[in-house]
């Protein structure tokens, strides 16, 4: 509604009421209203927001529009919106560009920029220098609360972050001093008196989602980045942090539902890139799933004997599935949430084998008294209940000790979650299930 | 200043109780008023810049955060200043010539997941909430919505592994409340997977005049669960995520549907070139290929239908999706195999 209501003022070419709009709305909501405008339109639009807030309502525009507009923006329009744009946005812009509209980019900013970019973004992709930021306030250890203050008001404008400021001794990070420290502070403090000297900072190669853990561990709002050389080159800010946050948590999910994580959301993927993603993991697993029938096949004669036995098949390989999937869905998230280490793996075992039994039993019972009732044999019954069991201990085992070891040698334990842990637990409970029924029935 | 009137009276009735603990009674769990603090800095607007550092460096020491400024007038919310305009604006400017009046807010009763969500849609270090008479009575800062946003993932990965979510961490819950967790969704995956066991107990004779088939279940039923669940998560997640909503749903389906053709044939083939070497059985080969082909796109339609049909009738999603869908892929999956192994081989 608002669209086409936007929409229809530019084409009446009434651009102040539009101006007027866009002056009472909020960046991010102006960006995600102008996703839904045709490229044209949205360039149009885009020229008529008010010039502080165009550059955060780009940054919070996806890579089809950026894109778009570093294509048909004037030298002029591109120079200004560079200018306003903090260096961790523009970073990510230019990730995400293709190549003729990157050299664009870089041969419009300044000489020292261009450098800077250059340096940012030869960081790996998933390591803290490609989230980081350059622009940080920056104290010396000499000076007072009031020069520190007139020091922010001086430079903060283009900072991103202001709230935590770096004292440095030749470019070493010597101490960290809140702005609230700050502004509660004396004005003749000096900045030695007041600044925090156990600092937790990372290096430019340390990975994403240890920034992230730590963001959540200490609630920080910046955390400052070091080099080999223990320089300070820069800070992170909290909402990249969170970002990686999200989109490790959504790389969690779809590994463990077996899809190779896309970076982008649902629908920005495209039917080839969702295919790719996941067929790969649906062909290993339809490969270890006819293992199971093979085994399933070696007991012919057994089913021949007692066709009956066939039809518990699909409850046994899905309670054991499901069993051992709750079991591996917790640990892996344990693991994430740093929660649950390899240390720990007798603790857990000892656990999840409690747990497999209790479930088991009841699961037994309340299956066992079922095929009695319906069936009004004995055996069959017993040999339901005592699958069950062995089905459930060997699955929930399996759920712990997959996901930990992984996570030791260094794999991404969320690999291990229902998709893979189903495939091998089938592939034991027909085992067990096929032995029990021949040892009671002689067969 | 801030909803004192109601807090006092509460206070004056029950002196010994601390004014968190009427919080806790008065707003239901996981809302707004469940996390939110009642320090925070209130400027008002004819007040000068210079002004305002002055009250933050007075009262500013006992504010959790005092990086976002409140601008009320008669406990009305008028506009926010954040600290950082306040650093490096003129001394003699006016509140109200730097304060923004767009202004992100939610209500005391507002859930918490909501709140996360602003969050992290809008970069916030905290947000204001207004109680019904639109006083301002509160902020939520960063920490606790990031506390919500690690707490809700965690629910809805336990919740996709039919466990019901546990507020503590693994090892802090006990055996017993780990079986009580567990145990509910096992039981009804377990009866509900005894539907497909009569399915096939009604295929006996064809079973009995082709044995192989027998060996296709685990490969039918394990491709189909494993390509619904490839779906469900994609969607579950992207709900959560606000990325994905109901109307999208005829999007949705034709996304599904391309990709399960496309997915599906190369694993048909796959397949079916192997029970052709393996098994030299042409009409085989047939049977479990299209099954193949009709169990992943059902998979895939149901993986994405449910959870959105389950989302807009207002339960959640991570809960509901995965019993559902592995039983009715599993019953259908059965039903189309020896629905076609029947046709082929004319049993």
């Amino acid at each position: 509604m608002e669209r086409e209501h936007l929409s229809n003022l530019l084409q009446n070419r009434q651009f102040k009421m539009v101006r007027n709009i866009l002056k009472t709305m909020n960046e991010v909501d102006i960006a995600t209203l102008l996703d839904d405008f045709d490229d044209k339109e949205m360039a149009f639009a885009f020229r008529l927001i008010p010039k502080d807030k165009a550059a955060e309502v780009f940054a919070n525009m996806n890579d089809n529009m950026q894109s778009y507009l570093v294509e048909v923006f004037s030298e002029k329009e591109l120079e200004d919106i560079l200018d306003d744009l903090y260096i961790d946005d523009t970073v990510d812009m230019l990730e995400d560009l293709p190549a003729n509209l990157v050299t664009r980019v870089l041969d419009t900013v300044s000489q020292s920029k261009r450098e800077l970019l250059n340096l940012l973004l030869q960081y790996p992709d998933d390591s803290t220098g490609s989230i980081m930021t350059t622009e940080y306030i920056s104290l010396r250890q000499f000076m007072t609360v009031a020069e520190s203050m007139a020091h922010i008001k001086r430079t903060g404008i283009h900072k991103e972050s202001i709230y935590t400021c770096y004292v440095t001794e030749k470019r070493k990070l010597i101490g960290i001093v809140s702005a609230k420290d700050l502004l509660t502070s004396d004005d003749e403090m000096h900045i030695a008196d007041l600044m925090k000297t156990n600092i937790i900072s990372v290096n430019t190669h340390t990975d994403q989602e240890e920034v992230a853990d730590l963001f959540r561990k200490y609630n920080l709002i910046a955390l400052p980045v070091l080099d080999r050389d223990e320089h300070l080159v820069g800070i992170v800010t909290f909402d990249d942090a969170i970002d990686v946050m999200v989109e490790e948590a959504t790389e969690d999910i779809s590994k463990m539902a077996a899809v190779s994580p896309s970076e982008k959301p649902y629908f920005e993927t495209s039917v080839f890139t969702h295919a790719r993603n996941r067929f790969v993991w649906l062909l290993v697993l339809m490969i270890s799933a006819t293992i199971t029938g093979a085994i399933i096949g070696h007991y012919e004669a057994a089913f021949a004997a007692l066709p009956l036995l066939v039809s518990f098949i699909p409850m046994l390989m899905n309670t054991g599935g499901s069993g051992g999937a709750q079991t591996s869905a917790l640990i892996i998230r344990g693991l994430a949430l740093k929660e649950i280490t390899f240390g720990d793996m007798p603790r857990v075992v000892f656990k999840e084998f409690r747990v497999s039994i209790l479930v088991g039993i009841i699961l037994a019972l309340a299956n066992g008294i079922r095929v009695y009732i319906i069936y009004q044999n004995f055996s069959l019954a017993f040999v339901i209940a005592a699958s069950l069991v062995g089905i459930m201990i060997g699955s929930k085992l399996t759920g712990c000790v997959l996901p930990l070891c992984a996570k030791k040698i260094g794999m991404d334990p969320a690999i291990m979650a229902a998709p893979l842990i189903t495939t091998i637990v089938d592939t034991f409970s027909i085992l067990i299930y096929f032995n029990i029924a021949i040892y009671v029935f002689q067969l | 200043m801030i909803g004192k009137s109601i807090f006092t009276n509460l206070l004056k009735k029950r002196p010994h109780k601390t004014v968190h603990d009427m919080l806790d009674k008065i707003y239901p769990d996981d809302s707004a008023g469940r996390m939110m603090t009642t320090e925070y800095i209130g400027l008002r607007k004819f007040m000068t810049v210079a002004e305002s550092l002055a009250h933050i460096k007075r009262t500013g020491i006992h504010k959790e955060t005092i990086y976002t400024c409140y601008v009320t007038e008669q406990r009305k919310l008028l506009g926010i200043v954040s600290t950082k305009d306040l650093m490096i604006s003129d001394d003699d400017l006016l509140i109200e010539n730097l304060m923004k009046t767009e202004i992100i807010s939610v209500h005391t009763h507002t859930d918490q997941e909501e709140v996360a969500h602003l969050f992290d849609r809008y970069n916030l270090l905290a947000l204001p909430v207004l109680d019904a008479l639109h006083t301002l009575v509160g902020i939520v800062t960063l920490d606790d919505a990031l506390d919500v946003m690690i707490d809700e993932t965690t629910e809805d990965i336990t919740k996709m592994a039919a466990v019901n979510p546990s507020e503590r961490p693994y090892f802090e819950t006990s055996v017993f409340r780990h079986v009580r967790n567990r145990i509910v969704w096992l039981l009804i995956l377990m009866f509900s997977a005894t539907i497909t066991g009569s399915i096939i107990a009604g295929y006996e004779s064809a079973i009995a005049a082709v044995p192989l088939l027998v060996s296709f279940i685990p490969v039918l039923m394990d491709t189909g669960g494993n390509g619904g669940s490839q779906t469900s998560a994609l969607i579950i997640r992207g709900l959560a995520l606000n990325e994905i909503h109901f109307s999208d749903l005829p999007r949705v389906i034709f996304k599904e549907f391309r990709i399960s053709i496309l997915v599906g044939i190369p694993l048909a083939l796959a397949n079916g070139l192997r029970i052709i070497i393996i098994n030299r059985n042409l009409l085989l080969a047939l049977a479990v290929s299209i099954s193949l082909v009709g169990v992943v796109t059902v998979s895939k339609m149901i993986g994405s239908v449910l959870p959105l049909c389950i989302k807009k009738i207002g339960l959640d999603p991570a809960v509901m999706a995965t019993p559902f869908i592995t039983t009715i892929v599993d019953t259908i999956s059965m039903l189309m195999f020896f629905g076609i192994a029947a046709r082929i081989f004319g049993l």
